[in-house]
């Protein structure tokens, strides 16, 4: 075969390979977004430092209901981020959470129950987003360790894994 | 072209051929959790 074409033709079957790859990762992806993940399977993310998982609270900084609002119980290493909403990010410490928030990294979203439609909502600020099944409740619910206090940002030089 | 040439062709082939096999198995066995999670929420929600 002359080397031209023999080098065309590996050419052209690389990127015919990469760009189905590339489309199976994207439908991994979709899938993946419409598969809530468990309050374990979150806390074996987060226990492990290879795996690094940016947590996202959608709920209010204080609540009285039984599950408290972000300041009161929250997954450790989460970020604030109530209702999905920048215009809600007023204060300094919130302003420096809406910094640390990227759209590109693996997210999960947890909410008080779980809810849907605010995962639904907030999902579209994200490539990579799961839904915590059961929200923050499920989480107090499995007895897992949980933070408290006002939003405090991650000192440089931290690895992956919060726990 | 040159054997060189040619090996490293056929050794980025074979990774997304790897790759691609991995991805696969991954995506359906998510396409299995993900249709019985809406079974489960379906039987759920009855």
């Amino acid at each position: 075969m002359n080397p031209k074409v023999e080098r065309v033709v590996y050419i052209v079957v690389i990127l015919v390979l990469s760009v189905y790859l590339i489309f199976l990762g994207k439908k991994q992806t979709e899938i993946q977004r419409n598969i809530p993940i468990t309050a374990q399977e979150l806390y074996d993310k987060l226990s492990s430092p290879k795996l690094k998982v940016q947590i996202i609270d959608v709920r209010e900084l204080t609540s009285d209901d039984d599950v408290g609002g972000y300041e009161d119980s929250r997954v450790p290493g989460a970020i604030p981020f109530p209702g999905c909403d920048e215009s809600k990010m007023t204060s300094e410490s919130l302003q420096e959470a809406l910094k640390r928030i990227n759209p590109y990294a693996y997210t999960v979203i947890v909410s008080t129950n779980g809810n849907k439609e605010i995962f639904e909502k907030c999902a579209q600020k994200f490539k990579n987003v799961q839904n915590l099944q059961g929200g923050m409740a499920a989480w107090q619910e499995a007895g897992l360790p949980d933070e408290s206090g006002e939003y405090v940002p991650p000192k440089a030089g931290g690895g992956g894994g919060c726990l | 072209m040159n054997t060189t040439e040619r090996v490293l062709y056929w050794i980025g082939i074979i990774v997304l051929i790897v790759a691609i096999i991995g991805t696969s198995k991954q995506t359906s066995e998510l396409e299995k959790k993900e249709s019985s999670t809406s079974a489960t929420q379906t039987g759920g929600n009855q």
